[in-house]
């Protein structure tokens, strides 16, 4: 393959160069406060990211975690990792539902796919739930409070397979909460 | 006359530090600040058992876990404060007696310095080593049977206040906040036994 730079690849792509830098910066240093002035015209590529986010999500990091903790449950001789992995289904499913919505409703809306004059953004605004809070916990358990075994190698692969998800998904919301929601309220103020 | 408070903060930048001082200033409290470049310009310092707080930026020690950990050896007794600057370095929260945020409010963060000044080190440190007190047991026992905060100050003979009181509490020990995880916690510590009153969370 020839070696690009990214401005070309950017170019190729249609994708603006410094939304596209902006954008990568975060998994540097996230923060939410941005220098790039953000338009109503990015957020064809904003929403296409984050879509292309929680496939992610939902074909990869989910299931290889599942399979780590089934595998975990599975070894392990203890009923705490038969709870985990029930506490993690219970989990998954709700991060299914955050994500099924924001691709039925927000991304859509976002896109002006969605024409329901009585949908607002500020419903979403107002409740995006947390989907972060129950993945701490989670780890919190794998670190300090699960049974000291011949498991730890395992227990650690699931603990850095969690922290790598919490961080994207840290990622994601700043771009939903901090990006594309300001973006469609601009938008609705049109 | 109680003595001033000597409060050392680490921090490379002079606006921030200078701003942490401003917001000190406005508290009633007198402090007397000092500052230092980096932790290593902190350690060369001589009259430690003066130091009754330290404020650190958590960039500083961001690349740097072991500069943290000798700081807490060579101050036993003193409590320090993260300042956590970027939404990266949330990730540092835990190495810290107690931290804020660059974009918290005034009041949040002299709240913080404040209650750094007056819990001890030594009782704080047996906190957080997560030991529940028997009533927070009671209630991580009552909450993870399925009760709600009214049932469960019934059952103990206490006011609701108290019971959200003891959740918090249990939360920031263990950091935990779902009652789903702390029904994992309860049976990984043999707090409760699993039976068919937890059918639920088999
Ligand atoms: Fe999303
Ligand atoms: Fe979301």
């Amino acid at each position: 393959m020839q070696e690009k730079t990214i401005g070309e690849l950017c170019t190729e792509k249609g994708i603006d160069i410094d939304l596209f830098l902006t954008i990568a910066q975060l998994h540097i240093d996230s923060t939410d406060s941005f220098s790039y002035d953000f338009k109503i015209d990015d957020l064809k590529t904003i929403v296409s990211y984050l879509i292309k986010s929680h496939e992610y999500y939902s074909k990869e990091i989910l299931p290889s975690i599942s399979e780590s903790l089934n595998h975990l449950g599975t070894v392990g001789n203890d009923i705490t990792y038969t709870l985990l992995l029930n506490f993690f289904s219970v989990y998954k499913e709700e991060v299914d539902k955050h994500l099924k919505y924001e691709e039925m409703y927000v991304y859509p809306y976002a896109l002006d796919i969605l024409k329901d004059p009585n949908y607002k953004i500020k419903e979403y605004k107002n409740h995006h739930p947390d989907i972060e809070s129950k993945l701490i916990d989670l780890k919190n358990l794998l670190i300090k409070y699960l049974p000291k075994d011949e498991h730890q190698i395992l227990k650690r692969n699931i603990l850095i397979q969690l922290l790598r998800f919490e961080k994207d998904l840290n990622i994601h919301t700043i771009i939903e909460e901090a990006i594309l929601i300001p973006l469609i309220e601009k938008k609705e103020k049109q | 006359m109680e003595e001033k408070k000597h409060i050392v903060i680490v921090e490379p930048s002079v606006i921030i530090r200078e701003g942490i001082s401003a917001i000190l200033r406005k508290s009633d409290s007198n402090y007397f600040v000092s500052y230092f470049d980096s932790i290593t310009q902190l350690q060369s310092f001589k009259k430690k058992d003066k130091v009754n707080l330290i404020i650190v930026n958590s960039n500083i020690i961001s690349s740097n876990f072991s500069e943290i950990n000798t700081l807490k050896e060579s101050f036993i007794n003193t409590k320090i404060i993260g300042l956590i600057s970027t939404y990266n370095s949330r990730i540092l929260e835990h190495k810290f007696d107690d931290y804020f945020y660059l974009n918290d409010k005034t009041k949040d963060i002299v709240n913080t310095v404040i209650n750094s000044l007056v819990e001890d080190k030594i009782i704080s440190n047996t906190i957080y080593k997560n030991n529940l007190s028997d009533r927070e047991t009671d209630v991580l026992k009552q909450l993870v049977l399925g009760n709600m905060n009214k049932s469960i100050a019934d059952n103990l003979n206490i006011s609701i206040h108290t019971v959200i009181t003891h959740r918090k509490n249990i939360t920031k020990k263990l950091g935990i906040k779902s009652t789903a995880a702390m029904a994992i916690y309860a049976v990984a510590n043999n707090i409760i036994e699993i039976d068919s009153s937890l059918d639920e969370f088999k």
